[in-house]
């Protein structure tokens, strides 16, 4: 992948299994990471070093995610908050206190690194081109190129094209598929995945490495390994 | 109407029937007084009238010698003798049976009274008050025996002045008892308002407690009735803000421990599902990396399985029956050697027991596990070659049964937690040993429900002792030797 730019994101978690799953998910997507188990060691190392995103967990020891988040301040580095309590206050009182996301633990792989995307993408950090093989992607310019020819592909399709460039090598469901591009609301038929999946292979000539995986959803094959 | 509204009223309404009936009784009093004095005056000018004519016509018979005189020189004389009458009469009139001989100013004379003149026998004086043309008049009539003969003699005075007079009083009394109406009204309203100010106080005090402010405590102030009401009212709100803060500290333990249990079900449940989904979604996992993971997901699950366990345990302790029964403190000691004390030879430290001869009434299963579990914190809190002693011991005013350990102890603060739902001093230790910091507070449940208390004394480095303590006297629970 022609990744120029290196996102770091910092794990603010202190229990030992979770911030490993969670390095191990940001490693899938080629995201550098450090991991941080106190509150107050983390205010030090946000204060030192510069990081492109904060995963903060609110139950910690030293000092809660809440009064770490109002230390660093709204405006700095974006601040996911990752927590157990699922209380509407408390995530109320997250967001108002500047954090771009809230996700409740337990969590699904993909939806996280989803919602991490969309915070990066809101603060100009995640890149705006991607590439596959001969396809190229533009965020910004909205375009698809494959093999220097631009193609023409719907709004829809051109979001499920760049989600699976994003994610390559993990198989994708159509739930996970579905929640991401036509949002959580939507409640469509996974036909819909299925079709947009199918105009894009087609499109794209990805019918090799835009694979099926039976009972589960898709994969789109870097053959890197 | 408002209480301080009715008796302002009421109290009003007597002073002021209490003014006018005081006022007519002394006017009606001078009235009655008035008219007598000129009920007299009348009369007695009317005799002398009378006593004057007769005079003159006595005064003419012996002028003419005569023993008596005729009638018809009698009335030629009248008109010269009635000239003046004099007094306050003002008009008068002289019948001779019903011939009229002589009248002046006496158009208002009632007939009425010539009748009751004429029918009367003797020679009394008849009155009569009566209004004509708006003018009241006192009216005397009397028969005189003149020469013989009768004739009668009626006089009329005014009176209408004494009228007036009585009436300027009534009006005079009306006006001050309107004006002493209001005074005494805004005196009144005043001692109205300020008797039942410490009644508005605890009304309002009331509302307060009502809208469910039950920190406030009224002044004691005013009479003897409201202080005590003011007190009462005080402790009432005493107890309900006590009672309301006792609710509210249950609650906000539930919710504590509702939060905590969340947070120690959703931790392991993130790691399971995370790394299961990790296993799941990528095309090629190392198999370093897939151990690894099937490792911690494994080890994860025993958390939440022991979480779920002792849960379980916790909220049964909490409602079965206990089946109680008398045992005798050695053999008690010696079950829980045999069984665990292998266990912590294999770690490398040894458990010895102080008994004393005597016997605990306990739920025998359920009194084990909470030494087990006693046991175990001392055995983790220990290491290779320390020493973990079980014993019962006896002073005059209680009797326990604990565990003592050589281990790492726990700070003060620790301490004073450490029984409470999902505590845990060190969490990373506690959780690689796969507690859930439930431990000490299912004990502590264990013995309240043995009628018992949960003591923890411990110093950092030096070791704990925690023990089951029954207090003597208070409970059916006593030991025997």
């Amino acid at each position: 992948m022609g990744g120029a730019l290196l996102i770091r994101i910092l794990i603010v978690e202190d229990d030992a299994h979770i911030a490993k799953l969670l390095q191990a998910t940001l490693a899938m997507v080629q995201y550098e990471s450090d991991w941080c188990p106190d509150g107050q060691e983390a205010l030090a190392k946000i204060q030192g070093e510069s990081y492109d995103l904060i995963l903060l967990d609110v139950m910690l020891p030293g000092m809660d995610g809440f009064s770490l988040m109002e230390q660093i301040g709204q405006g700095g580095t974006p601040v996911i908050f990752l927590t157990a309590r699922q209380d509407v206050t408390d995530k109320v009182h997250g967001l108002r206190l500047g954090a771009e996301d809230y996700i409740v633990k337990p969590f699904e792989t993909v939806e996280l690194l989803a919602r991490i995307e969309v915070v990066l993408r809101r603060a100009n950090k995640s890149k705006s081109v991607l590439r596959y093989r001969d396809i190229t992607v533009d965020r910004q310019e909205h375009t698809v190129k494959r093999g220097g020819e631009p193609v023409s592909l719907t709004p829809k399709e051109f979001e499920v094209l760049a989600f699976f460039i994003e994610h390559q090598d993990m198989a994708l469901t159509r739930e996970r598929l579905l929640s991401a591009i036509w949002g959580y609301e939507f409640e469509g038929e996974s036909r819909t995945v299925d079709i947009h999946v199918q105009q894009v292979r087609k499109k794209m000539g990805l019918k090799d490495c835009l694979v099926t995986i039976p009972k589960l959803g898709y994969r789109l094959e870097s053959g890197d390994k | 109407m408002k209480l301080w509204q009715k008796v302002f009223f009421s109290a009003m309404a007597l002073l002021l029937i209490a003014i006018n009936v005081t006022a007519g009784v002394l006017i009606g009093g001078s009235y009655r007084l008035l008219l007598e004095q000129e009920w007299e005056r009348a009369v007695s000018e009317h005799q002398y009238f009378t006593a004057s004519v007769k005079n003159q016509i006595l005064a003419q018979r012996l002028r003419q010698g005569e023993i008596l005189l005729k009638t018809e020189e009698v009335s030629a004389l009248l008109p010269s003798v009635l000239q003046n009458p004099g007094g306050h009469i003002q008009g008068m009139a002289v019948y001779f049976g019903d011939k009229q001989l002589q009248s002046t100013n006496a158009d208002a004379l009632s007939g009425e009274l010539v009748d009751a003149v004429k029918e009367a026998k003797d020679s009394s004086c008849r009155t009569l008050i009566q209004d004509v043309n708006g003018v009241s008049y006192l009216m005397v009539g009397s028969t005189v025996k003149l020469e013989g003969i009768d004739y009668h003699f009626f006089t009329l005075s005014d009176i209408s002045a004494t009228f007036q007079a009585l009436n300027r009083q009534l009006f005079f009394a009306q006006v001050a008892g309107i004006l002493f109406a209001l005074l005494i009204g805004s005196v009144l309203m005043l001692i109205v308002i300020r008797l039942f100010k410490p009644f508005h106080q605890v009304v309002d005090g009331l509302q307060t407690l009502a809208d469910g402010d039950y920190t406030l405590r009224l002044p004691e102030t005013g009479g003897e009735e409201f202080k005590l009401l003011s007190r009462n009212i005080n402790t009432m709100a005493a107890s309900v803000e006590e009672n309301i803060g006792r609710v509210k500290a249950l609650a906000d333990n539930r919710k504590q421990f509702i939060d905590n249990l969340a947070h120690e079900m959703k931790t392991p449940l993130t790691s399971i599902l995370g790394f299961a989904d990790l296993l799941r979604v990528q095309k090629n996992v190392e198999e370093k990396k897939r151990q690894e993971y099937a490792g911690i997901i494994l080890e994860e699950t025993r958390r939440l399985q022991s979480l779920s366990g002792k849960l379980m345990e916790l909220i049964t302790t909490g409602n079965t029956e206990l089946e109680m029964e008398r045992v005798f403190v050695p053999d008690l000691f010696q079950e829980i050697i045999q069984t665990a004390g292998p266990i912590l030879e294999r770690s490398g430290m040894t458990l010895i027991s102080k008994p004393a001869d005597k016997t605990v009434l306990i739920d025998r299963a359920l009194f084990k596990s909470l030494l087990y579990n006693l046991i175990d914190n001392g055995m983790k809190a220990s290491s290779k070659g320390d020493k973990v002693c079980l014993f019962y011991r006896d002073t005059e005013e209680e009797f326990s049964v604990g565990v003592a350990d050589q281990g790492i102890g726990m700070s003060k603060e620790t301490i004073e937690k450490a029984a409470e739902p999902f505590y845990m001093a060190d969490k990373s230790r506690t959780r690689k040993a796969g507690g859930a910091g439930l431990g000490l507070a299912l004990c502590a449940e264990i013995a309240r429900r043995h009628g018992a208390s949960l003591n923890i004394q411990s110093e950092l480095h030096k070791g704990s002792i925690v023990s089951v303590v029954w207090k003597k006297g208070e409970s059916s629970d006593e030991s025997q030797s």
